[in-house]
């Protein structure tokens, strides 16, 4: 068993709605991490499909392309849901080193042009649409 | 209106400033455009989009029609919202997974 520390699942503050932040600390060193989300076979095995192939097999509606890799510590995806005729959102992973050969884990999924609008609603029109 | 209808509604940046004006207040078209540089057709055709889209809605005052944000339209971006913030623990657990796997 892995002593796992979730520092939170995703962020409840008032960005909450124009991006989803998912941050966690992993049980392995940078370089393993690292080699997890920059190797497009190593991003297959978790995410669940290979980059730019898109996985629909597996009922996934969406693909991906590793936009930008800034080792050790970023990998910026841009994704695209293929059954929302939107304009493509964008992953950003960031990497830090934690105590104890630990990785801090950082993945922020930005709503693109979705994001504004969604920002200035505040939440408020979406809770009553929720 | 289908999910992609309000994506496709919402990708155009004029469309979103016109969104935008209508989070605040009820405004009529003339309102709308004020400051904005486009033409009154202009306006007219992207508040249609809207409004296919299930994003805005109209309501008349006498000679005036007022426009104004329809909350039930947004859902598609709520879904969205839902659908990612389910994803991606799921997915950083098998990332965990992995990490064990690649340690040995």
């Amino acid at each position: 068993m892995t002593a796992e520390i979730d520092t939170g699942e995703t962020d409840a503050g008032t960005d909450a709605q124009d991006r989803i932040v998912y941050e966690c600390e992993l049980d392995a060193p940078p370089e393993t991490v690292w080699r997890a989300v920059s190797v497009p076979e190593f991003l297959a095995e978790w995410i669940g499909f290979p980059p730019r192939e898109g996985g629909d097999r597996n009922g996934d509606s969406a693909s991906y392309t590793i936009e930008e890799t800034t080792p050790p510590s970023r990998v910026r995806l841009r994704w695209h849901d293929r059954d929302v005729d939107q304009p493509d959102t964008r992953v950003t992973i960031d990497l830090t080193p934690a105590p104890e050969g630990r990785t801090f884990f950082r993945l922020v999924h930005d709503a693109g042009a979705m994001r504004r609008i969604a920002a200035n609603e505040n939440g408020q029109t979406l809770k009553m649409a929720a | 209106m289908t999910e992609s209808d309000v994506f496709r509604a919402l990708a155009d940046p004029t469309r979103r400033t016109l969104l935008d004006r209508l989070t605040t207040a009820e405004l009529n078209a003339t309102e709308l455009r004020e400051g904005l540089g486009i033409s009154q057709p202009a306006v007219s055709q992207h508040i249609a989009v809207l409004r296919e889209a299930g994003l805005v809605s109209e309501a008349r005052q006498g000679r005036h029609i007022r426009y104004r944000i329809n909350p039930e339209g947004l859902e598609p971006l709520v879904h969205w919202f839902e659908r990612y913030r389910a994803f991606w623990p799921s997915r950083v657990d098998r990332l965990k997974t992995l990490l064990r796997e690649m340690d040995q």
